[in-house]
Formats: C-alpha cells, structure tokens, sequence
C-alpha cells in the first residue's frame, strides 16, 4: 500500500510521536502528564512541518505552541490546584465520545473526498524557491498586510484587555493583605 | 674560555640546558602545531571522504544517514567534552578569583576531577521524594539535555563547518531553548517541594521576561544583515569589515544580559539562589539526576559564548589570522573567552533580586530595545541606499555607541539612580554618646 | 481569585543562609513573607546551668563557646565581671593586651559578618573568601599565643593566659600596616557594587526609636544612627585613653549596618596601634587563689562585644562556684526586630536582614 521510503517512514515516526501523545491527553488523568504529552504532541507536529519542507512554520510551532503557549497551559493548570493530580472522569463522557466518533467521520470523508497528493511534500516540488521565510515575508508585509495589521491590532486590543482585568484584581489584593494583618 | 666556564659550570649547567630545551620544545610545537593545523585546517574534507566511501558502496539515502549521524556524534562529543574540562576551568578559576588552589588532587592538575565527581555522582542512591509524581520528576534530568544539544546544530565553526546550515538558524536556537522553560517547570512542580515550586515559578517567570528583550536584540541582528543564518551572519561582518558588537553594542549588551537570566547565570541565577531557595528546582534530585542540571547548566554558558561569537563577534574571523591557524580553533576561543567573562561575573557579584530584574527587564531593557532596534532599522533604510557600506557604517556604529552611553544617562536620570551614590550613604562619626538627644551631634565623615 | 492561600515554608534547620542551626518558620503568599516564627533552641548546651558546678575559672572555656566567632570579647566580658565580683586588679600590661586582643577579635568578627552577609546577597563566596584572608592572619596570632584559634581561653581572671611570644609583634605590625588598604579593597569591591547596594539599600530598616526599644546594641544599634557605644559611654579596660570615633548608619538600613562594621574595623586598627605604642612592662597576670571564693554578692558588667552590648550577671553565694550566671546575648535580643522586619517583605530581602543583623547561633542558645 505504502512505498517505505526515508520519507514515508519519517512521516510515519511524526504521525506517531502526534497521534499517540494526543491520544494519551485525553486519557491520562492527571493535568500535568497531559501537559507533558501536549508538548510532545507540537513537537511532533513542528516535525510533519519540517517533512512538507515547511521550515518557518516547523519552528514557528516549536516556539510558539511548544515554547510558549504551553507555559499558558502551565498558569491555567496551576491556579486549579484540586484537580490538577487526580482528574476524575468526565460526566459527559459519552458525549464527548459521540462527538469524537462524528469528527473521525468528518476526518475521514475529508482524507477520501479530496486527492492526497495535493496536500503532502509531492506538491512541493511543483514550487519553484527554496527559502519559505522570504516567500513568507513578502506575502506578509505585501499581498495580505492589512490582516497582518488586523492580527497585530486584535493583539494590543487582547493585551491592554489582559491588563485591564489583573489591575481590578490587584485592588482585591491589597484588600486582601490588609485583612489578614 | 672563562665565559663558557662561568656559564656551563655546576648547577648552571642543568639550568640552561632546562632553559634551552623547554624553548626548543616549544619551538617544536608550534611547528608541529602549524603542521597539524595545517592538515586538519578544513575538516569538511573528512566528513566528504566518508560520504563518499558510504556513497560507493550504498545508495545516497544510506550515506547521508550515515554522515549525518557521525556529524551529529562529533556534536554530542564536543558537548561532551564541552562540560568535562568545562566544569574543572570554572572551579580552578573560580579558586584563583577565590584565593584558592581549586581541585588539583586527581590527575595532573586535577584534570580528572570532572571524571572522579561523575563517577561518584553515579554512585549515589537516586531518591524521589514519597509524595512526588514519580514519573514526571524522572523525565526532566534526562528531557533537559535534548535543547541543550540541539542549540548546538547551527552553530558555525568555521566556513564549511556547520551542521545544520538552516535558513531558520536564529529562530531554531530561539525555539528550541524555549523548550527548557516547560521542562524546568515540570522538574520543579513534581518535586512537590516549596523551594523547588519557587524556583520553577521564577525560572518561569524570568524567561517569559527576558524572551523579549532577547528577540529584539536578535531582530536587530536579523534586520542588518538580512539573513536568519548563521554563517551568513557571520559572512556579513567580514565583507563589511565590521563586528556587529560593535556595530550596536547595546544589542549585545541585551542578548548578553538577558542570555545570563534565561541560563541561570550570576549576578542572575535567581532561579536556584543558594541562600534564598537552597537550590531551586533541583533541589530534590540526587546524585546524577543533580549533576546532569548541573552539566547542562554550564554546557548553556559555553553555548551561550559560542552565539555570541558568531553573532557578535564575527564567528571564525579573527584580523586575517584565520588564514594560518583552523578558523574552528579561532571560533573556540572567542567561545572560550566568553566563558571566562561568564566566570569573572560568577566570581565578583551578588545576586538581584527577583522583583528587580523583572523591573530592569520591563522598565529598561525593553523600551531601550525598541529605541535601539528602531534607530538601528532607520540606519539600515540608510545604509540599503548605497552600494557599498563603506565608511559610512562605522559612522553609525559610533553613533550607536554614543546613543548606547546617552540612553543609559538618560534611563540613569529616569529612575534617579544618583540618589544611592556611595559617597551620599556613608556611615558618619558619633560626636558624643548618648541616645536620641545625641543623634542630632552626628557628624559626617571628613 | 485565590490570593489568600498562604504556604508554609521551613528555612532551617539546615540552610545555607539562617548562619547554624536556626529555624525559621514562615508563612509565605507567593513571593512575600506574610508571618514569620522564629525557633531556637538546636545548638542548647545548657551553659549557664552548667557553670554552676564549676569554679569561677573552670568557667571560662563555656564563654568561648557561646559566641565561638568572638571568644576573646566573651573571655574579656566574663573575666572583667568576675574581677569586679572578688575585687581583682589586673596589671596594666594584661589590661592593653586585653584591649589588643580584644579589638583584634572584633576585625575578625567583623569580617566574619560582613563575608557572610555579601554571600547572602548572592555573591558566590568571592568577598566572603577575601575577608577571611585577614580573619586567617588573625587567628594565627591567636594561635601563635594561646594555642587555640577559635576557642581561645586566653583572658583568666586577673589577667591573661599567656605573654604573647616574641615574633607575635613584628606580624602584628604587619598585619596592621596592610589591613587599611585591605579594608578599602573590599570597600571599592563592595560598598560602591551597584547591585550589592540595590540589595542591601532600604531593606530591613530599623528606626532609632525600634531600636532603642527593641534593646538593640553594636552595629545593629548603630547602623540605624543612635551613637551609643560602651567602650565610650562606661569605658572598661581604660578605653577612655584611646582615641577613637564610633561611626554611625544613616537610615538604619542593612547597608548601613554593613558599613559601620567596616568602618570599625578602621578604629579597631586604631585602638590596637595605640595600645602597642603604650604597652607597659610588667606582669600579665596576678596571682589569685586557685578556688576563687568572691564575696556574697551579684554583679553585672557589660562590654561592648562584636555583636552589642555583652553583659555577664554572676551571683556568688561566697562558694567556689556561681550561685547563677546569666549571659545577655547579643544575638538574641538583636534577632527579637526580625519579624517586625520580615514579615511583608521579600524571601531574599529577609536573608539578607537576617545577614546584616549577624547572629551566632551559639550565643543564642548558649
């Protein structure tokens, strides 16, 4: 069915150090372990980037998604300290799993509606660079600036709203602090 | 005749026959030295010679396997090699800062003492804490060596000696450091100690800090020399004949600076003070789990000197002595003297506090990085005007020089620094003895 | 939010900056010291208990014990309330050598201190090591005359142990022509390091009225401004001879504790070249009987230690014993300000009051 060339193979290993981890966040049962197996989960999707010859965006995911946003994951895991060891099931676990089998339905007649080899590295070498930063670059700062600029502003907007909620907090606090002496 | 008995007579003799003999060694081994070098002046042509003894007897997939995997164990090596003499050149400088001998009882010189402490570091019982989430606290000793040998792929050691010549360099090194934040953490949470938690909210902390001032410094690197590689960087100062630390110093002051607080470095290593937090995040693990933090910790420094060398300070050229000596070696040694900077810090500061480093992260470093990067971007507008950079590049390198020294008066000014000078906050002479009715008799010292 | 969730966390018995076995509890809320208890007790070697059965010059080892980094203050300080006790007068040769002795005692204190508190602040034992090259030379002499570098035993009552030998002066000489320009190396390392003044500068401030209620005495008194120095306000071992200031903090902050200990080190220098100038010939001890029997009576006699004011109460009951002795620690009442002083500040800010205060945990549990 598959050719087991070095390509296919890697792709195999990226396919497995993704699904598996991702596989075990929903089982593990403890916060932290999935944690631990998100970001192993990112590393193997920065590794499938790096297959499709896409190496901006590889790295982009290591620092983004495994360098970063799993720092976030940390802050949230953290302020739920009760539950972060011991997770007991999920009450609606039947739903969730209605809706995993629905979304494998979904994943599946996406993979046989549309031609594979569209998406894969094979279309890479209709491509004619080699250098995905410059091509990213231009497209970015040229064709789509105005929802580059968008993103950035919706940024500022998310970070002074960020603020604006710990400085209410932070009054609470010092309430707080007073209280206890 | 009398001349040649006063001088070959006795004890003299043996005197200089020592003195001449030494000098003849040395003579010998700079010349054999110069030989040496000059046959393993391009090791590029070995790591061709296996590829294509691999290549004559397999297919081409199998011998850039092949050659990958052996550059790959030369890097581990070096790391390897890296954190042995490492650990001996700190604790043997550190002693002359200190006054001291430092370890000179195993091997020559205390050479083997690296290898003695590994070997007892083995030896001892690995304990995890009763109550600690066992398999989370095993994973980070072992984890935490993966970026820190990683980081090392890009590195340019000299002109066709790279082993992962990306496109992306800057950025991967970036990325994959950032790997260690979560694995620090988890070391620290499944310590399920308080010291331990500390030290790896601070690290944690820290490094959210001190990425951002980081990035600005490497942006303005980017945006001069317009290329996320490496050994193009490095090309860059050579065929404008300029080192980039020089070019912007502040940049390199930032990188240098906010590169100590990410590793864990004096005057920044908060994140294992001794005397506040004993050890930090580590302070659970024993034995080798310990030394391999500890390893990693100084293979981070050393790494740290080999970015900044070929960064900064213009990688394997050194005045046009390159030509003669392997540019690897020259490479080493611009790493090796960032080290001993790193020691010399080590050996003389104290240690900031947390809510001050955050504070000189946000308040200073940060809004300076932005004035910087954005002089440093209009020069660039400048400079893309002409041809050639000629002199005028060394006219805004003095100006950024002159904006570096401004701007720290100026941020001086800000936070009124003036305001804790040592000759302001001297102890006074008591000029008679009392309670608070003679306070008012105090006079300063002359 | 969760805010208020405080945790507790154990500094001590064993950590590297609480200077011994001392602990610490503290209730901490992130980053911040919100309350703070303080347990001693783990050095006790019940001392005072102890000199009950021993004579009154049996006594004199325990003393060197109780505050091990000043023996020859703690020797002075006992044998001067036993004199005064049983009406000895010590020749005046033993009383200037006391006064060297004793000074010398103070620089190497001091520099004790003053390392150990730049290691609290987070330099990696650089300043600590540099200091203890004088306390080393120091305890040479020490050793060079009695035989014993930290517990030394020299003082006896009446006198001292022992005439210094002869090649003891010329390294004296020389020890105090290189120790000004040592004291201003580790002032330009240290007193002018922007981060050690960033650490040090308004942290742990003491205003003179906390400390004059508090009891404080030494540095720790002086650093906030109060000029109140024992040697000057009731002069024992004619100290009203010498020519010397007493240096005083501006703010009361660690800073300025810091700095008046290293600004008397210099006086100390002073003091001991005085008293070599004037060491009269003659004996260096009276003769006193062997069982010491003193009149019925209590005494109280207090001098000025490394640490504050030492004071010694020794009851006779005319036995050859004391019928109660009491120890006034300077340690002890000095550490009492550390929770006014902790609590709502930093963890790194606490160690480094903790540093600035200089405790020996010996003398507090004595």
């Amino acid at each position: 069915m598959i050719e087991l060339t070095a390509y296919n193979f890697s792709f195999i290993m990226m396919t497995l150090i993704t699904i598996l981890p991702a596989l075990g966040i929903a089982f593990v049962n403890s916060l932290m372990r999935s944690l631990l197996l998100l970001i192993l989960s990112f590393i193997g999707v920065a590794g499938l980037f790096v297959l499709l010859s896409a190496d901006f965006i590889a790295i982009a995911q290591l620092l983004i998604y495994a360098g970063s946003i799993s720092i976030l994951l940390l802050f949230a895991v953290m302020l739920t300290p009760e539950i972060s060891i011991n997770n007991e099931n999920s009450k609606y676990f039947l739903l969730a799993s209605l809706g995993a089998i629905l979304f494998l339905y979904l994943m599946i007649l996406l993979i046989t509606i549309f031609d594979l080899n569209q998406l894969t590295g094979n279309a890479l070498n209709k491509l004619d660079f080699d250098n995905t930063i410059e091509q990213i670059g231009t497209l970015l700062l040229g064709k789509y600036i105005i929802a580059f600029e968008l993103a950035s502003v919706l940024l500022l907007f998310a970070l002074i709203g960020a603020i604006s909620i710990v400085r209410s907090s932070e009054s609470d606090f010092d309430v707080k602090i007073k209280d206890s002496k | 005749m009398s001349f040649f008995n006063q001088v070959f007579k006795g004890p003299q003799l043996a005197y200089y026959f020592k003195k001449i003999s030494i000098a003849v060694f040395i003579f010998i081994v700079i010349v054999a030295g110069y030989f040496f070098s000059q046959l393993f002046f391009d090791l590029s042509k070995f790591s061709q010679f296996i590829f294509d003894f691999v290549l004559q007897r397999s297919n081409y997939n199998f011998a850039y396997f092949t050659s990958s995997i052996i550059g790959a164990l030369g890097i581990i090596s070096f790391v390897g090699l890296v954190l042995l003499v490492g650990s001996w050149v700190e604790r043997r400088v550190i002693a002359k800062f200190q006054i001291r001998v430092g370890p000179n009882r195993v091997g020559p010189f205390g050479l083997l003492q690296p290898i003695a402490d590994a070997i007892k570091l083995m030896q001892k019982e690995v304990l995890v804490p009763a109550i600690a989430d066992k398999t989370l606290f095993l994973i980070p000793p072992v984890a935490i060596f993966l970026p820190a040998i990683l980081a090392w792929g890009p590195i340019p050691w000299a002109p066709n000696m790279s082993y992962l010549n990306i496109n992306v360099g800057i950025l991967y090194v970036f990325a994959v450091s950032s790997l260690t934040v979560p694995i620090i953490f988890f070391a620290g949470w499944s310590s399920m100690n308080h010291y331990a938690l500390l030290g790896s909210m601070r690290t944690v902390a820290m490094m959210v800090s001190y990425e951002i001032p980081i990035s600005l410094s490497l942006l303005s690197v980017a945006i001069i020399t317009g290329t996320l590689n490496f050994s193009e960087i490095v090309l860059w100062q050579s065929t404008n004949s300029i080192w980039l630390g020089l070019f912007m110093p502040f940049s390199l002051f930032t990188f240098f600076f906010a590169s100590t607080a990410e590793i864990n470095r004096t005057p920044n290593d908060i994140a294992e003070a001794e005397s506040e937090i004993v050890a930090g995040y580590h302070i659970e693990y024993s034995g080798m789990k310990a030394g391999l933090f500890m390893a990693v910790e100084l293979g981070n420094a050393v790494l740290l000197g080999a970015l900044v060398t070929s960064l900064f300070l213009n990688g394997w050229f050194l005045f046009g002595i390159e030509k003669f000596v392997p540019p690897y070696i020259i490479f080493i040694g611009k790493t090796v003297a960032i080290y001993l900077l790193l020691i010399w810090l080590r050996a003389t500061f104290p240690r900031f506090r947390l809510d001050q480093l955050m504070n000189f992260a946000w308040k200073t470093l940060i809004p300076v990085s932005i004035i910087n990067f954005f002089v440093i971007a209009i020069e660039v507008t400048i400079l893309n005007q002409f041809q050639s950079t000629g002199i005028l590049i060394y006219i805004f390198a003095l100006f950024n020089i002159f904006l570096f020294l401004g701007l720290i008066v100026v941020w001086s000014k800000i936070f009124s620094v003036d305001k804790f000078q040592p000759e302001k906050i001297q102890p006074k002479f008591a000029g008679e003895i009392g309670g608070l009715e003679a306070m008012k008799g105090v006079k300063s010292v002359d | 939010m969760t805010v208020e969730e405080q945790y507790e966390l154990n500094i001590g018995p064993q950590h590297p900056s609480t200077h011994g076995v001392f602990r610490i509890k503290v209730a901490m809320n992130g980053e911040t010291i919100e309350d703070l208890d303080m347990i001693v007790g783990y050095l006790h070697r019940s001392m005072e208990k102890l000199s009950e059965e021993r004579t009154f010059t049996q006594n004199i080892p325990f003393t060197d014990r109780a505050d091990y980094l000043a023996a020859m203050s703690n020797n002075l300080g006992y044998c001067l309330a036993i004199e005064k006790l049983a009406n000895v007068i010590p020749p005046q040769r033993a009383t200037v050598l006391r006064v060297i002795f004793a000074e010398l005692q103070r620089i190497a204190s001091h520099a004790m201190a003053n390392g150990t508190l730049v290691s609290d602040a987070g330099a990696w034992q650089t300043p600590l090591l540099y200091m203890f090259r004088e306390r080393e030379k120091i305890l040479d002499l020490f050793e060079m005359t009695c035989g014993a570098r930290l517990t030394t035993n020299y003082m006896r009552i009446g006198g001292v142990a022992f005439e210094p030998p002869d090649e003891f002066y010329p390294l004296l000489n020389e020890l105090l022509g290189e120790l000004p320009d040592k004291v201003d190396e580790y002032m330009d390392l240290l007193s002018t390091n922007e981060i050690f003044i960033a650490r040090t500068k308004e942290v742990g401030i003491i205003s003179p009225e906390d400390a004059i209620n508090a009891s404080l005495s030494g540095p720790a008194l002086r650093g906030s401004g109060v000029p109140w120095d024992l040697r000057k306000a009731e002069p024992y071992c004619d100290y009203e001879n010498y020519s010397f200031d007493v240096p005083v903090g501006n703010t009361g902050d660690s800073y300025d504790r810091f700095m008046v200990r290293m600004f008397e080190v210099k006086e100390s220098i002073k003091i001991i070249k005085q008293a070599l100038n004037e060491l009269p010939s003659g004996m260096h001890k009276t003769q006193i009987p062997l069982a010491l029997r003193p009149e019925p009576g209590q005494v109280y006699y207090r001098t000025e230690g490394p640490r504050g004011e030492l004071g010694y109460f020794v009851i006779s009951d005319g036995g050859p014993a004391p019928y109660r002795m009491h120890i006034r620690a300077p340690s002890l009442i000095n550490l009492s300000l550390l929770k006014q002083l902790a609590v709502g500040s930093s963890l790194p800010d606490a160690v480094v009051t903790l540093g600035s205060i200089d405790i020996v945990v010996g003398e507090i549990d004595r």
